[in-house]
């Protein structure tokens, strides 16, 4: 390898690759035609990207246009307008009326029982029939006063 | 030029599109299609995801057609955008091999020692087989460098607009690439068994994709 070599080897990749200026291609040529080391160097470069370019290619698939087509509509589409399919808006219907049943029923429901609980508290009732007969001077509800007996009972068994 | 060879520019057509014809849109993807998907298929060397990535890539275009700015670089434009959806696809796969390595460590190598055997006879198809893998294993930026260059023919201007790199380091990738693949191809050009013996490319292959 001559000192001509050394100054022409790092180019020949650009120089395969069609990368160099008018003047050093012609110079990369002169030295080329009279040196078969940087002739071969040259021809392995070939070699190898006329193995790439002959790759065998792969065709796209049959309905490749039209899948990236339907696909962009797809996206599209402004949904937020869209009206809902009819059984999903028959569904959503029905659950909104659960709810405003719901919510429309439920504290008549549990009106009676939450009353009672804070009312009937057994520590305070320690003096039962006292408080018993206090109860029927007011005109208490019976309701009431059988919750009373049950919670009296239960403590003092 | 007659009036029949004339074709719209692909900046026309995304003029087109933008303005509401949205069905022109199909010249482009008819246009580009095969580089897309054949570039993508050299990145992976994977059929079906790279007919489904060239799918994305397309979609992801179209969407992208609002922001493009119309430099009559509509080539560089969607493969900047084929590029991006592969080496993100790269990424992710390197992630899982690297948890089903811990699982199965071992299959790699024996692939690999099949290839081996098989050069006393190879035709075409396994010499396709082998430049295939040898591309497969240089790192993915090497292998992109080679295939915009060499597979599509992109000059290293165009190459730096797709990329982003400088046009030195697209130089030195594509350089290293071809001195990597050369070995291969040197074994299967020139076919003395005995520089096959000595050679064995394969287990350097192994050892750069290991490192
Ligand atoms: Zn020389």
């Amino acid at each position: 390898m001559n000192t001509q070599c050394k100054e022409i080897t790092p180019y020949l990749n650009r120089y395969q690759d069609g990368e160099v200026d008018e003047d050093l291609r012609q110079k990369i040529q002169t030295h080329l035609a009279q040196c078969p080391d940087c002739t071969l160097e040259l021809q392995l470069l070939d070699q190898v990207t006329t193995v790439v370019k002959n790759l065998s290619e792969i065709e796209p698939q049959l309905n490749f246009t039209a899948q990236v087509m339907s696909q962009i509509k797809e996206k599209e589409q402004p949904r937020w307008f869209a009206l809902p399919s009819l059984p999903s808006l028959a569904y959503s219907i029905v659950f909104i009326v659960f709810c405003i049943l719901g919510l429309l029923l439920n504290p008549q429901m549990k009106t009676p029982k939450i009353e009672a609980v804070p009312v009937v508290n057994a520590a305070d009732y320690a003096d039962y029939p006292t408080l018993l007969a206090e109860s029927q001077q007011l005109n208490l509800i019976e309701i009431q006063d059988k919750t009373i007996e049950m919670v009296y009972n239960g403590e003092h068994k | 030029m007659t009036e029949e060879q004339f074709e719209y520019s692909d900046d026309d057509i995304v003029r087109s599109v933008r303005e509401g014809y949205t069905r022109n849109f199909e010249i482009l993807i008819d246009r580009y299609k095969k580089k897309i998907v054949n570039f993508i298929h050299k990145m992976i060397s994977d059929y079906d995801e790279a007919q489904s990535l060239a799918q994305d890539t397309f979609i992801k275009v179209y969407q992208s057609i609002p922001k493009y700015q119309s430099m009559d670089n509509f080539q560089s434009f969607i493969f900047t955008v084929a590029k991006n959806i592969t080496l993100n696809y790269i990424k992710k796969q390197k992630r899982i091999q690297f948890f089903s390595s811990f699982l199965s460590p071992a299959e790699e190598n024996k692939h690999f020692q099949t290839k081996d055997t098989q050069h006393a006879l190879m035709e075409k198809k396994q010499q396709e087989e082998i430049i295939s893998t040898a591309i497969k294993n240089l790192n993915e930026n090497q292998r992109l460098a080679l295939i915009l260059k060499v597979y599509l023919d992109f000059s290293y201007q165009k190459i730096e607009e797709i990329t982003g790199w400088s046009i030195p380091k697209i130089e030195t990738l594509i350089s290293r690439a071809k001195t990597n693949l050369k070995t291969q191809v040197n074994i299967m050009t020139n076919s003395n068994p005995k520089e096959k013996m000595q050679e064995k490319p394969s287990k350097n292959v192994l050892k750069r994709r290991v490192a």
